[in-house]
């Protein structure tokens, strides 16, 4: 229990060292009004609504920062206490407007709530109500201050907690309160809008209507809606979300807090990202080929279609002219299904789902035979660490809210940061963190010498970290190439910071390190991990996490949806397992990764695929290949809620329902698997995965009975041992972590091999990735809101770079690459070094994969103005 | 009795001048602290002294500083709190105008007290002569090596930094004065924790007003005991009154503390203006009640002040006289703290423009009969419910008017228009 008593309205109640009273009476179940107070920001005692009358002070005081002390006895009805609450209410209230019939925030206002509980039914003033007049002629006093937020100051009760939202706990800086006393007034800074990556926050936390967006202004009354608990889709973060929901149609997302993940706060990724449910670009039903053109047809007419060329094909080649892939932002129920389905009922293993990657992701020998993996890290170690080293990864816009985590961290346990990237991310920005600011492809030297700053320093304690003299001698003579002063010089970065990082990951008791997207796209990667091991290692404690892409994907890893991998990650002796399981022969452990089945198709060994939920044409690097590639199959079917660039290439489109349409359940980077309601019907003629699996299975002679998730869901527990809850019901807000074999790397430092860039004269320009304001990988286009943020597609260049072609902001250029060009308008990002092109990888008109090769180990383009 | 402790040499036309100033005895006593008192001593010394603090409040100085855990890695900060705005106070800025190396003086005293090595000094915007005088004189006192690294050779490090407030009177509240020096907006924070543990940049913090401050050197050539010799049981020693009003010699006198209110008004003010009679008297700053004329013979110290019915503030004495529309002075407040709130906490923010609204409306005869019932409860609903004191110091003046008269308010409200002949020359 607490570590002490206290008494609330006589009632003993127990609290721990550090709560304040209110935190203790409400986890007792007493109500006390709150406006300001919010459980992830610091109390600032504003609104007054809490006071309470506590024995022997004096003053009443707020309970929201009053620490509990033992024997403390608070009252929270007494007749003081009333009197000043009623007060207070009255106070808020009198110049608040009584336009609660048309304010957005009726029926969820805490002001209506409270008042209703506690507050007086007449009012004393007599004066007119104060008015922040926006617009002389208008009698609405709105206020856009942001793409998506409207203000309206009348309503504002002067909490501050959107202020405080985005300053405390988001770092951002574009939200004030501006002005003095009544007038106070919450704004953007003169000139600049509300548009941070969390701002939609600053809607769902305001206690009154003041700020609403324009996601949900004017559609819908919030008590006609229901509710869907969800999870987001949008990154591996996994945040839980509420989906409101009318008619069968989306009205918003709002968070679901969740002490274990988001803690309350949400993206704006995650707010907006459900609109594409409803966009006009959805699947709506499904379509056949026919001479060269596709054309609505009937479930009946596409299936028996499938039925009819799989079956011929099937009869005149074997089950490994076929192949499979599958997006990972499909549930893991859909997942289990798919390579299921091509296993059992086709009879092939190739089956992927890391469709945007060029190199193959089997480890080389040094990492295997040494057994370097990532380590297991949840959030919670994220609570514990001292200093976060953030690798190869822009986390701000690609895991929003382990962002925010760490720079909760960063707030309140003074924890370090250290961004070590080729291109300057938003992480950096106001959190005091230290960037390594590194020329392309050099993160290599940047990590080694870390390591050997470390290792040389006098003060180094070799004892602490378990390693020797030797061990420290053969580290120095394995990188001639990529100690000190040359790593230095090769990748950009000073010497001294070298130093100084590394001093500060040697006294840092607990240390986590990230890469992310860029990390597993580097031509490096191997060597990379290896490094990562290397500067783990001179750390007292470290734990290495490799942020996955996509929101499923580390369940897509441990589902099977790998070519020569059962689920539960189990090799080719559980073959029999699976026999009987799924009750039929299963082909052997020859299956291809998605190079692999590219390179098979081309050559004709592979004529008909699957593809599920997933847009290789857009995504994977040469696009102009792949396209060409997928084209010469016999049967290409594409099951996808979208017309997307493959489902154009498709000879039998099958329309998926989305994300919201379907229940079963996902797995966010950290491993843990959650649960997420379906919020609506399948729209239009769509059907969720596993049905549409389901039916191809049963179409082509296999039938497994499992059409719902919930029936997927128990055969693929059962195939993990019956480790996870055995109901969806049973699910809890921890959700269920499955335990992935743990690795025991050998001691020493690895050996790091490392190969300079080659330079390229023609194409002088080093390519990057990654995302726009607002979006996250290519599915986040279709949301309107989120468009808002970002403006058209643009070429990202550098300072530099515009200066010596003469380009500036909006100028049409020309991005060329050995096997593809883009056309797009430029954008100077100041924060982008020289000879570095950012693309975002959001639009698909402006795809960066049409300027990747296949064969070419870096993106080297050329700009040009047009 | 008129004693001379602070304004001993302050009618020297020079002294503001280092030189002049170290002939009639500066630093004198900082060089006594740094060679041969120990921190300590210096605290008992002071907390011997019995001397209060002066801003307002009148807590214990030496009590305020072993609150400072000095033992905390963390660095220590003293500010002076020149920020003085109540309305009626003047004190602070005749002694930053006329003898400002007292002062820094006692910036250094108290800071080596707490172990401060960073001292801050927040002058209100508006005195800007004050603010001239005190920047001089910290450069002055850098250049005699008074203030530095290795003071006189001891080895001590103070440095100060002189900060000039955007004139808030809001930020001569300690919490809200550390905000507005961290570069914030001048909100006041709510205690706990104090700023003794965490204030100023989250670290240990003592926030002492100038005329505290310029006590210290005195009290360290002297002693604690000599201080203790002035004053009454509790309060000792001397004060600085701020006259002003309705009185023939306005201006600040410096009493011991427990001389009667009639011999600061009647002796040294030289009586009421224009010999009339006396209405009310203000006795320490506009957010203090008001003291009637048969109150006149109440010796002025915090006791016995408090005791009756009031309190002795900053030692601002407004004094008025009987052509005084009280309703009149209400409002004047009442604007002044709607205009003054910092708007953070809501009693305070929606309070004090409620209170303004209806007292303007009342001294503009559209008052209503309830409307004092009102005033009353909604001052109750504010005081002692908001953050920092600004919102009790507005609720008390109104609370302090229609008690004592309330047929003014009355007659008001009934006849739209004053009671009492109003004297127009200061209207």
């Amino acid at each position: 229990m607490g570590d002490f008593n206290i008494t609330v309205n006589g009632k003993t109640v127990p609290a721990v060292k550090g709560q304040t009273v209110l935190q203790a009476a409400l986890a007792a179940g007493i109500d006390i009004p709150v406006f300001c107070w919010h459980p992830q920001l610091v109390p600032v005692g504003a609104c007054r609504i809490c006071l309470v009358e506590i024995e022997k002070f004096p003053k009443l005081q707020v309970a929201c920062a009053t620490p509990a002390a033992d024997g403390m006895v608070v009252m929270t009805e007494s007749p003081k206490v009333v009197k000043a609450r009623q007060g207070v209410l009255e106070f808020i209230l009198a110049h608040h407007p009584l336009d609660c019939p048309t304010c957005d925030k009726g029926g969820e206002c805490d002001l209506q709530d409270v008042t209703f509980k506690y507050g007086l039914d007449y009012s004393r003033l007599q004066e007119p109500k104060h008015r922040n007049i926006v617009d002389e002629n208008s009698t609405f006093d709105d206020l856009q201050i942001g793409p998506e937020i409207i203000r309206n100051q009348n309503r504002c009760i002067h909490c501050y907690r959107c202020t405080r939202i985005v300053d405390e706990a988001c770092f951002e800086d574009d939200l004030g309160a501006y002005q003095r006393g009544y007038h106070t007034e919450i704004l953007p800074p003169p000139h600049r809008e509300i548009r941070n990556l969390y701002s939609g926050n600053v809607v769902e936390y305001c206690p009154v209507g003041a700020l609403t967006n324009d996601d949900w202004r004017y559609k819908v009354r919030v008590w006609l809606t229901k509710q869907a608990k969800s999870v987001c889709t949008h990154c591996p973060d996994g945040c839980n979300l509420t989906h409101w929901t009318f008619h069968n149609k989306i009205f918003r997302a709002t968070s679901r807090p969740n002490e274990n993940i988001d803690r309350g706060f949400i993206c704006d990724i995650g707010r907006y990202g459900y609109q594409q449910v409803a966009s006009s670009d959805r699947l709506k039903q499904p379509m056949i080929k026919k001479n060269g053109e596709l054309i609505e047809a009937t479930w009946e007419e596409a299936l028996n279609l499938i039925k009819t060329q799989v079956s011929e094909l099937k009869s005149k080649l074997s089950g490994n002219a076929f192949f499979g892939l599958i997006g990972e932002t499909s549930t893991n129920e859909e997942i289990y299904s798919f390579q299921r389905f091509l296993r059992r009922v086709i009879g092939t293993s190739h089956i992927d789902s890391r469709i945007n990657r060029k190199r193959r992701l089997t480890f080389g020998e040094e990492v295997t035979s040494r057994a370097i993996a990532p380590d297991h890290v949840s959030y919670q170690d994220i609570d514990k660490a001292d200093t976060f080293v953030v690798y190869a990864s822009d986390l701000h816009s690609e895991n929003p809210i382990t962002a925010l985590r760490i720079k909760r961290g960063v707030r309140y346990r003074d924890a370090k940061i250290i961004i070590i990237n080729s291109r300057s991310t938003h992480l950096g920005v106001r959190t005091g963190a230290t960037n390594l600011l590194h020329k392309p492809g050099t993160g290599l030297a940047v990590l080694t010498g870390i390591v050997d700053a470390a290792v040389s320093s006098t003060t180094f304690d070799k004892s602490a970290v378990g390693l020797s003299d030797q061990q420290i001698s053969e580290f120095k003579q394995a990188h001639t190439e990529l100690l000190l002063p040359k790593a230095a010089a090769m990748s950009g970065v000073g010497e001294s910071d070298l130093r100084a990082v590394a001093d500060s990951l040697v006294r840092s008791s607990n240390v986590v390190i990230f890469c992310g997207a860029d990390f597993s796209r580097y031509p490096y990667r191997d060597e990379e991990l290896l490094a990562l091991d290397n500067l783990r290692r001179i750390c007292k404690s470290a734990k290495l996490a490799v942020l996955p892409e996509s929101s499923n994907s580390v369940g897509a890893e441990l589902l099977g949806a790998y070519p020569n991998q059962y689920p539960g990650g189990k090799g080719s002796d559980a073959k029999s397992k699976f026999e009987d399981l799924w009750r039929g022969p299963l082909p052997d452990f020859s299956g291809k990764d998605m190079i692999g089945i590219l390179e098979a198709i081309n050559e004709d060994e592979i004529e008909c695929g699957f593809i599920f939920n997933a847009d290789p044409v857009r995504v994977f690097p040469d696009g102009n290949y792949a396209d060409a590639v997928l084209e010469k199959l016999k049967l290409l079917v594409v099951v996808d809620s979208f017309m997307t660039e493959t489902a154009r290439l498709a000879d039998v489109i099958l329309p998926l329902s989305t994300f919201a349409e379907t229940e079963g359940t996902r797995t966010n980077w950290e491993g843990r698997i959650q649960y997420t309601q379906s919020a609506i019907k399948p729209m239009f003629d769509s059907k969720p995965g596993c049905e549409i699996l389901e039916l191809l299975a049963d179409r082509l002679g296999v039938s497994f009975g499992q059409g719902r998730p919930s029936e997927v869901y128990g055969e693929l527990n059962k195939s993990l041992g019956d480790v996870l809850p055995v109901r969806y019901e049973m699910f809890k807000s921890e959700g269920a972590i499955y335990d992935r074999p743990k690795h025991q790397p050998k001691p020493g430092f690895n050996r790091v091999a490392y190969n300079a860039i080659p330079s390229d004269r023609e194409y002088p320009n080093f390519l990057t990735v990654g995302n726009a304001d607002h979006h996250r990988g290519p599915n986040t286009e279709r949301n309107p809101s989120l468009l808002k943020f970002t403006g058209d597609p643009f070429v990202g260049l550098s300072e530099i770079d515009a200066k010596e072609l003469m380009i500036s902001d909006g100028d049409l250029v020309k991005v060329e690459s050995r096997t593809g060009k883009v056309v797009g308008n430029a954008r100077v990002i100041a924060e982008l070094p020289g000879k570095v092109v950012f693309l975002p990888e959001n639009f698909r008109e402006l795809r960066p994969n049409l300027l990747m090769g296949l064969k070419e180990k870096f993106d080297h383009v050329k700009v040009t103005k047009m | 009795m008129q004693k001379h402790v602070l304004f001993e040499n302050i009618n020297d036309p020079k002294l503001h001048n280092i030189d002049r100033a170290i002939e009639l005895g500066a630093y004198k006593a900082w060089e006594k602290v740094l060679k041969s008192i120990k921190r300590e001593e210096l605290v008992q010394m002071v907390k011997d002294s019995g001397l209060r603090g002066r801003g307002g409040a009148g807590f214990p100085t030496g009590l305020k500083w072993s609150f400072v855990p000095v033992a905390s890695p963390k660095p220590k900060y003293l500010c002076c709190n020149a920020d003085e705005s109540e309305p009626g106070t003047c004190k602070d800025r005749v002694l930053m105008e006329c003898d400002p190396h007292s002062v820094i003086e006692g910036v250094m005293i108290a800071a080596f007290a707490i172990d401060c090595h960073t001292s801050f000094f927040y002058v209100r915007g508006e005195y800007d002569l004050s603010m001239r005088r005190i920047e001089k004189a910290i450069d002055e006192a850098y250049k005699k090596g008074y203030l530095g690294k290795n003071i006189l050779g001891t080895g001590y490090d103070l440095e100060m930094i002189l900060h000039r407030g955007g004139g808030a009177y809001i930020c001569g509240e300690e919490t809200a004065l550390l905000s507005s020096l961290e570069g914030e907006k001048g909100l006041s924070r709510i205690k706990p924790p104090f700023p003794a543990v965490s204030g100023l940049y989250a670290c240990p913090t003592v926030v002492n007003n100038v005329e505290t401050l310029a006590n210290l050197p005195r009290i360290v050539i002297n002693g604690g005991q000599w201080y203790a010799s002035m004053g009454t049981e509790k309060s000792k020693g001397t004060r600085i009154f701020s006259v002003s009003g309705h009185v023939k010699k306005p201006g600040n006198y410096e009493l011991e503390l427990g001389t009667p209110l009639r011999t600061l008004i009647y002796d040294y003010a030289g009586g009421i203006l224009d010999d009339k009679k006396l209405k009310c008297v203000i006795p320490g700053g506009s957010s203090v009640p008001v003291l009637m004329p048969d109150q006149l013979d109440t010796p002025l110290d915090f006791e016995s002040v408090q005791a009756a019915g009031s309190m002795l503030g900053s030692g601002a004495v407004i004094v008025m006289n009987e052509d005084t529309c009280m309703v009149w002075v209400a409002e004047i407040l009442a604007h002044f703290y709607m205009h003054e709130s910092c708007g953070k906490c809501t009693p305070c923010r929606q309070g004090t423009g409620w209170l303004y609204e209806i007292i303007h409306r009342i001294e503009h005869g559209q008052g209503r009969a309830q409307d004092l019932d009102t005033l009353l409860d909604l001052a109750k609903n504010i005081e002692g419910n908001t953050i920092c004191a600004l919102g009790d110091a507005a609720a008390t003046p109104v609370i302090s008017t229609i008690k004592q008269f309330r047929n003014e308010y009355e007659y008001h409200i009934e006849h739209k228009k004053c009671l009492v002949k109003s004297d127009f020359r200061l209207r």
